[in-house]
């Protein structure tokens, strides 16, 4: 069993290894992400994004979290989620959407 | 990732204790037994992971290329040999549990289909008499005798020549002479059996004299 873990490990390591190899250090996101970007996130208050991060829904959340925390491309997180690539696209597009209108919303209250 | 590194700590903080939340509901049973067959298939994974030529045969195209390579060595070194082989001997055997195969090398077409010339011994020992003659278009024999000497004489085309020597009872070995002629020597404890290839027929000679003596008639073998 033990052994069985190494490999499967292994594998996943060299997978991620591979991309990053690919891909160069950047994931890259054809989605429109530029809203969330280091740049355009760095005049806000970290707490005010957690909070708008917090108000998304668990769907939301997750599909972001598999997208920019893990890397995964559409058709990795629609295997993952068990839906169609269509469906993954579409949920990350509404989660980004969701979530840069949150943070629209934060920045007018602020204002 | 290092252009979205605000949104993933934020991800993170937010999300990561909801899946250990997860996780901790989630009873994970250490008592569960594999099949046989899913544990077949991991066994053998494993096992050719850990061959030392992995790397060489992890993918589809390495193995072909393997494959064809391996191909290649093997069809180059079979050329080579079958190359030395006909360098050194003029005949190629084929040792079998009790007999041996013998049969001339090199290709039908350096060779008569028939016998065109016939050959004989030109200075039989003294006191040898010819007791019976053959001729036919592959094949010419002659038997000589001297008390209780004898000498058998055949001359054989190419083509038909395809003998099997019993090397359970005898002994055959290559014999080359001074002028690089080689032959073939059966040695049956009583008698020997030198065939040689004269470049035109093969000529094959037994005799119960003298290995040399025997020998020495097929150098001394001439056109009629």
């Amino acid at each position: 069993m033990e052994r069985y873990i190494v490999v499967t490990v292994e594998n996943a390591s060299f997978d991620i290894y591979n991309n990053e190899k690919r891909y160069g250090k950047k994931v890259p996101l054809d989605d429109n992400f530029s809203d969330l970007t280091d740049e355009s996130l760095s005049n806000r208050d970290y707490a005010e994004i957690v909070r708008c991060i917090k108000e998304l829904s668990y769907t939301d959340q997750e599909i972001l979290y598999l997208r920019i925390n893990f890397g995964l491309k559409h058709n990795e997180i629609a295997d993952t989620l068990h839906i169609s690539n269509a469906a993954a696209r579409k949920r990350l597009q509404s989660a980004r959407e969701n979530l840069i209108a949150l943070l629209e919303k934060e920045e007018i209250y602020r204002e | 990732m290092n252009e979205f590194s605000i949104l993933a700590k934020a991800l993170g903080e937010v999300f990561e204790p909801q899946i250990d939340e997860f996780m901790q509901t989630v009873e994970l049973k250490s008592d569960y037994v594999f099949s046989n067959k899913y544990k077949r298939k991991i066994n053998k994974l494993i096992k050719r992971r850990e061959k030392p030529y992995f790397k060489l045969i992890c993918t589809t195209s390495r193995r072909i290329v393997c494959t064809a390579a391996a191909v290649i060595i093997i069809l180059a070194s079979a050329l080579s040999v079958e190359a030395v082989c006909e360098a050194i001997h003029d005949f190629l055997m084929n040792i079998f549990k009790g007999h041996t195969a013998v049969f001339v090398s090199g290709t039908i077409e350096d060779y008569p289909t028939v016998i065109e010339e016939e050959y004989e011994i030109a200075h039989l020992p003294e006191g040898f008499e010819q007791i019976d003659y053959h001729a036919d278009k592959l094949s010419v024999f002659a038997m000589y005798v001297n008390n209780d000497k004898y000498i058998s004489f055949q001359q054989m085309v190419y083509d038909n020549f395809n003998v099997n020597f019993d090397n359970s009872h005898s002994e055959i070995e290559y014999y080359t002479d001074n002028q690089g002629q080689e032959y073939l020597v059966q040695d049956t404890g009583h008698s020997y059996c030198v065939t040689y290839n004269n470049g035109r027929y093969v000529i094959k000679i037994i005799s119960n004299l003298d290995k040399y003596e025997t020998i020495d008639l097929c150098k001394d073998t001439k056109i009629k």
